[in-house]
């Protein structure tokens, strides 16, 4: 597993996959916090906890089973140039590139990763000047078309903090949201 | 109707902050005070003078590794703000030692969550430069201390609250649930404890900063902002995130999307980004 590495010293993270046993293996599992991102080959569940305006990029090649995960809090790196060179993944804008140039390099194909995005939610009955929330998914969608990346599946919106555990390398999404029935992308 | 007399006894019951604290709050809260105010206040007690070194010499604070070892020396190195929360931090902590979980807070969550919307008025202060970032952040931090008697009665795992989630303001479905809001519940802390009125009104008026009176209005309105603020980019799942209506009143007082960036930007700049020494 790769954290928060700039891609220049890029390399192949995770776990080697293990040969079939006679017993079930629980999964690896790994956190990633606010402006984070990790690249992981293999099997594993990568979770990001409570996102509110923030938006969760969940990248995977499937057939080369690398996935990504991506937690940014802010749309634009322009807000604050130094802590986006200090951190890309605090923005959309760089940190979808980032992570996207660190699965390339740890050994997916541009052309077969897909996205599946959640979070951008807003507090009930914001001002209409106020699309924090909008504005990240916005930039999250803008960026991969950019990086002509397709997104499969989406949640966003609304009012509600959002967890999520995607499950490498098959790109499940599964979202659970406190004292409301969890989801599946 | 709810019977609230159970609630309001617990709030009684709840132990007041030590006096330091107390005392601490009534400088903050007097715009003729001074830095040496407070430091004159914090030599007094040895677990103030304690707290104020551990935190100026921690790593957040003080990455040359010298040693800072005098109350001068670490006022001279912290912020109002910081000072403010080696007080009140560890008093928030000994607080929090019941069942929150009915608020979906785990052990520390809610001297963090707290800890959060401080900082997000603090930056929200300093922003706007029309209140005192270290008054901003105790504000922030004590605006939803009534949760910590309430959440001994909340029940959010019932289909009424459930059916109502992210639909209603959730202070409204406090009310609609026990009789009493959070808000009405850290008022009734405030006065009892004899907190300054300055910020007896920021607890009141923290969700409708429009109608606090005109002496706390604007405190009221950044610790408001800070709360959206918090609540949007907590990384805690709780049972009311977002479940928070913006005081469309404020009108042209509302923070521009560039201002909400900004802090947003800057309140994560304080909790993940160590700090160089600036002395």
């Amino acid at each position: 597993m790769q954290r928060n590495r700039p891609p220049s010293s890029s390399r192949r993270g995770g776990s080697p996959n293990g040969l079939s046993s006679a017993r079930p293996v629980a999964q690896k599992r790994h956190v990633i916090g606010i402006s984070e991102a990790v690249v992981y080959r293999g099997d594993c569940v990568l979770i990001t906890h409570a996102l509110g305006s923030c938006i969760a990029v969940c990248l995977f090649d499937r057939d080369r089973r690398i996935s990504g995960l991506l937690h940014f809090l802010l749309p634009d790196s322009k807000t604050s140039p130094d802590q986006a060179k200090k951190n890309p993944y605090m923005f959309g804008d760089t940190g979808i590139v980032y992570l996207i140039d660190r699965m390339v390099r740890a050994g997916a194909s541009r052309s077969a990763i897909r996205a599946k995005v959640v979070g951008g939610a807003s507090v009930l009955g914001i001002p209409i000047k106020i699309k924090i929330g909008k504005r990240n998914f916005m930039t999250a969608k803008k960026v991969l078309w950019a990086q002509r990346i397709a997104i499969e599946a989406q949640e966003v919106g609304g009012s509600i903090s959002r967890t999520v555990a995607l499950s490498c390398p098959s790109g499940t999404v599964k979202i659970s949201t406190p004292s409301i029935a969890p989801r599946t992308l | 109707m709810p019977e609230i007399q159970p609630i309001i006894k617990a709030a009684k019951a709840l132990n007041a902050p030590s006096q330091l604290v107390l005392k601490g709050l009534q400088v903050l809260s007097s715009p003729s005070h001074e830095r040496i105010d407070l430091v004159n206040l914090i030599k007094t007690d040895p677990q103030g003078t304690a707290a104020l070194l551990k935190l100026a010499n921690s790593a957040q604070y003080n990455r040359s590794n010298r040693s800072i070892s005098t109350v001068d020396r670490a006022v001279g190195f912290l912020g109002e703000a910081e000072i403010m929360q080696a007080l009140l931090l560890p008093a928030i902590h000994s607080l929090q030692e019941r069942d929150l979980s009915a608020y979906g807070f785990k052990e520390e969550d809610f001297a963090s969550f707290s800890h959060h919307l401080g900082l997000a008025a603090q930056v929200t202060a300093k922003l706007y430069g029309t209140v005192d970032p270290g008054l901003a952040y105790t504000a922030g931090l004590l605006a939803d201390i009534g949760k910590l008697v309430l959440a001994s009665f909340m029940q959010t795992d019932q289909p009424d609250v459930v059916e109502q989630l992210g639909k209603k303001a959730f202070y409204v479905l406090e009310t609609e649930s026990v009789g009493l809001s959070h808000i009405q519940v850290g008022v009734m802390l405030a006065q009892h404890w004899k907190l300054p009125q300055l910020l007896q009104d920021a607890i009141a008026y923290h969700h409708h900063p429009s109608l606090a009176p005109a002496e706390s209005a604007e405190l009221a309105r950044i610790v408001h902002i800070g709360d959206m603020v918090a609540q949007l980019t907590s990384p805690l799942s709780l049972i009311d995130t977002l479940g928070y209506p913006f005081d469309t009143a404020l009108e042209d007082k509302t923070p521009t999307e560039h201002e909400l960036e900004q802090i947003i930007a800057g309140v994560h700049q304080l909790l993940y980004t160590p700090k160089e020494e600036n002395t």
